[in-house]
């Protein structure tokens, strides 16, 4: 087995084409010091050590578990939140040290949808004005244009135009996590991360967000990561899934090779986790056993071992580099 | 499971919003009821009326310009909707407690999460201070976060999507409600945590009897943790049946384009081509058609469907369908 830096490698799948993005040793700490004496400050690493890239045209899933730095990491390469290191280049540009007017041009390029639709719809502005609002901002389809573009917007996204002059608060889940994505999409972007994108969607309109995404990335060489915790849907739309666990990536590998051959212990709980549609199926799922580490406070060498079944004590005393086990494929394990 | 004691009994619930465009018949005839013990899963359309449901049965709708409820909903032989309003504080959070589907709407930004779930208990329970306190760690831990002690004094935009879930989950199980509802519990979970969570629901269901209201659009929750199934459309109760028989022979042609379109890691080969939907959309709340609201996109459909509203039928054994052409349904799956 060969070790090889991820920072450098070619974790790429080989059909793509130059990355559209490059993340290079990302890092993101945040300090928690209330009530706690400076100097014994702690903080949590919520991203520690990320590096990974995606062609342009390539989707790229993101699972792992809750609070392992999913969110942070999109929000990071979006520049929405400053990382503490690391490098972020965008089309061969690193993103890192822009100032505001430098990083606005990028600003159109990228895009989010965001987690929590709640949170990031501003309530007092119908849906015309959210998605206007965008339009406007970057200059697109101005005049008696804008409220055709809004209408054809919601249409894609299986809501209604006359929608528009809803408030977010009149929606249901489901249709303001819509909202998100038509106003994500509303500005063309080159890159998009979708946060949770679907989880609030019944499986039909799902179906429908998911195959419209499909069509954007063959029409328009839509590049994305896509963060989810429904590894079906992951697994349909994804090129290559990346699994991460407490701040740093257990496994990267092409989706098929994810899906049929897992090489991180991880990876194969989550898998054996996923409850099937089938009440015949019911089974006793043996949820993962051990200590859920803290990410204050986490444990020495893998990350993982306290719940891993098959941990020895040399886990505790290295941090397992991620080395490739098959082209494009790598896991950090060193008991597989 | 203490069968056929009915805990909570919804009957032809309609719950109408005036907004600028006209009248949103958001809820529009649902009914169903919960045994004590029971575990009900309710799915259906993004934007069929599932959380106006609940919040419905929580008395919440106060300042969202809802009219008053049509129907009932009776709760251990009370009268919520009759109810008055210092009555219902004593069962809300208490006797019935509900998991939000968006957490960022339910938790103060305010206040740490700790104070928060600390605050619920002493509303309800003699507890002092400190109790509450401890309460609050207690919970966190049994939700499944790391060093609870120390997460309890978070605020909730320093936790992660999933953690503040969680939280809301610990809160509305503090004071071991009778009736829990559930509006998407799990869906910013992984799936190891979602199996622990989901495992608690059914500990405290066998320790302290309570029921369970479960939406979720997540068919293989579902599969897991119902004993029986309402389907919901356009505001109305399209099917009801338990679960084996739900996912084994459907017979709303809507719940079959549902169990049609569900995504699956365990399919042989990878994953190509286009998943399926539903063709068409939901229709528009404002201008529901006359008859079935499903026919504009149903297979099945036949002249009666357009012109005449089905009636939620019992086909046998509780198997309720609303649809004109479940006889035919029957005979084409039998043949
Ligand atoms: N503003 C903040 N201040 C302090 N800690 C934070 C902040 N934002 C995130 N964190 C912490 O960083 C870690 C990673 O959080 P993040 O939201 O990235 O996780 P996630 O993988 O998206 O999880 P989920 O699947 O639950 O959404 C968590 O421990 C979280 O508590
Ligand atoms: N305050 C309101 N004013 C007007 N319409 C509303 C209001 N709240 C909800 N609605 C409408 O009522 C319908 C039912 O909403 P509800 O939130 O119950 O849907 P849901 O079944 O929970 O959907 P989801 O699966 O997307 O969460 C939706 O069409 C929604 O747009
Ligand atoms: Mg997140
Ligand atoms: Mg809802």
């Amino acid at each position: 087995m060969i070790h090889v830096d991820p920072a450098t490698a070619e974790t790429r799948a080989p059909t793509m084409g130059k990355p559209l993005l490059d993340i290079r040793n990302l890092r993101r700490y945040f300090p928690l010091q209330r009530g706690v004496p400076p100097g014994r400050a702690i903080g949590v690493k919520a991203v520690d050590d990320v590096s990974f890239t995606i062609g342009t045209g390539e989707v790229v899933g993101l699972v792992g578990e809750s609070g392992s730095g999913k969110t942070t990491v999109g929000r990071t390469i979006l520049r929405l939140k400053q990382p503490t290191s690391g490098e972020i280049f965008f089309d061969g540009v690193d993103l890192v040290p822009l100032e505001t007017a430098a990083m606005r041009p990028y600003r159109k390029q990228m895009q989010i949808i965001f987690q929590d639709p709640y949170g990031s719809l501003n309530p007092r502005m119908n849906v015309g004005r959210i998605i206007g609002e965008a339009l406007g901002t970057h200059g697109l389809a101005p005049g008696s244009a804008r409220a055709d573009r809004i209408g054809e917007l919601l249409l894609a996204v299986g809501l209604r135009p006359e929608h528009m002059r809803r408030y977010p608060h009149e929606f249901s889940g489901g249709q303001r996590q819509r909202i998100g994505i038509a106003r994500a999409l509303a500005v063309e972007p080159r890159f998009i991360v979708g946060d949770e994108p679907v989880s609030a969607l019944d499986v039909s309109v799902q179906a429908q967000i998911v195959n419209l995404l499909d069509d954007l990335r063959s029409r328009l060489s839509l590049t994305m990561l896509f963060i989810a915790h429904d590894l079906a849907v992951v697994k349909h739309i994804s090129d290559r899934v990346i699994v991460m666990y407490l701040g740093r990536i257990m496994e990267i590998a092409p989706v098929d090779a994810l899906y049929s051959s897992p090489r991180h212990p991880y990876t194969e709980a989550l898998l054996a986790s996923v409850p099937v549609p089938d009440p015949r199926a019911r089974r006793n799922r043996a949820p993962l056993q051990g200590d859920i580490p803290s990410p204050m406070n986490p444990p020495s060498g893998c990350v993982f071992r306290t719940r891993c079944p098959i941990a020895t004590d040399e886990c505790a005393k290295v941090v397992p580099p991620l080395e490739q086990v098959a082209p494009g494929h790598f896991k950090a394990c060193i008991r597989r | 499971m203490i069968a056929g004691n009915v805990l909570l009994d919804v009957d032809d619930l309609k719950v109408h919003f005036r907004t600028d465009e006209g009248v949103v018949r958001a809820v529009d005839g649902v009914s169903f009821h919960i045994d004590e013990g029971e575990t009900l899963g309710v799915v259906g359309e993004s934007g069929s009326g599932k959380s106006v449901t609940s919040l419905a049965i929580m008395r919440l709708l106060g300042t969202s310009g809802a009219m008053a409820p049509g129907g009932a909903i009776r709760f251990g032989g009370m009268d919520l909707l009759g109810m008055s309003d210092p009555e219902m504080r004593r069962i809300r959070g208490n006797a019935i407690a509900m998991i939000y589907q968006e957490p960022m709407s339910s938790l103060n930004p305010v206040h740490t999460v700790g104070r928060q779930i600390a605050e619920v208990v002493r509303l309800h329970q003699r507890l002092d201070r400190k109790a509450a306190d401890r309460r609050a760690v207690e919970m966190l831990e049994l939700v499944g976060i790391p060093e609870p002690a120390r997460r309890a004094r978070n605020y909730p935009h320093e936790m992660s999507g999933g953690m503040r879930q969680r939280v809301m989950i610990a809160m509305a199980l503090a004071c071991k409600p009778r009736l829990l509802i559930a509006d998407e519990p799990t869906t910013a979970l992984d799936v190891t945590i979602q199996a622990q969570i989901l495992d608690l629901m059914r500990q405290l269901q066998r320790d302290i009897g309570m029921s369970i209201l479960f939406i979720t659009h997540d068919l293989g929750v579902i599969a897991e943790m119902a004993d029986r199934v309402v389907v919901m459309y356009a505001g109305r109760t399209v099917e009801e049946a338990t679960v084996d028989d739900l996912f084994v022979k459907p017979l709303m042609p809507y719940t079959m384009g549902l169990l049609d379109s569900v995504p699956r890691v365990d399919t042989a080969g990878p994953a190509s081509g286009k998943l399926r939907t539903i063709p068409g959309n939901v229709p528009n709340a404002l201008m529901r058609p006359l008859g079935c609201a499903f026919e504009p996109r149903c297979g099945y459909a036949m002249d009666a469907c357009r012109r005449q509203m089905p009636v939620l039928e019992d086909t046998g054994g509780g198997h309720m369908v609303r649809c004109h052409r479940w006889g035919d349904i029957v005979r084409k799956e039998a043949g």
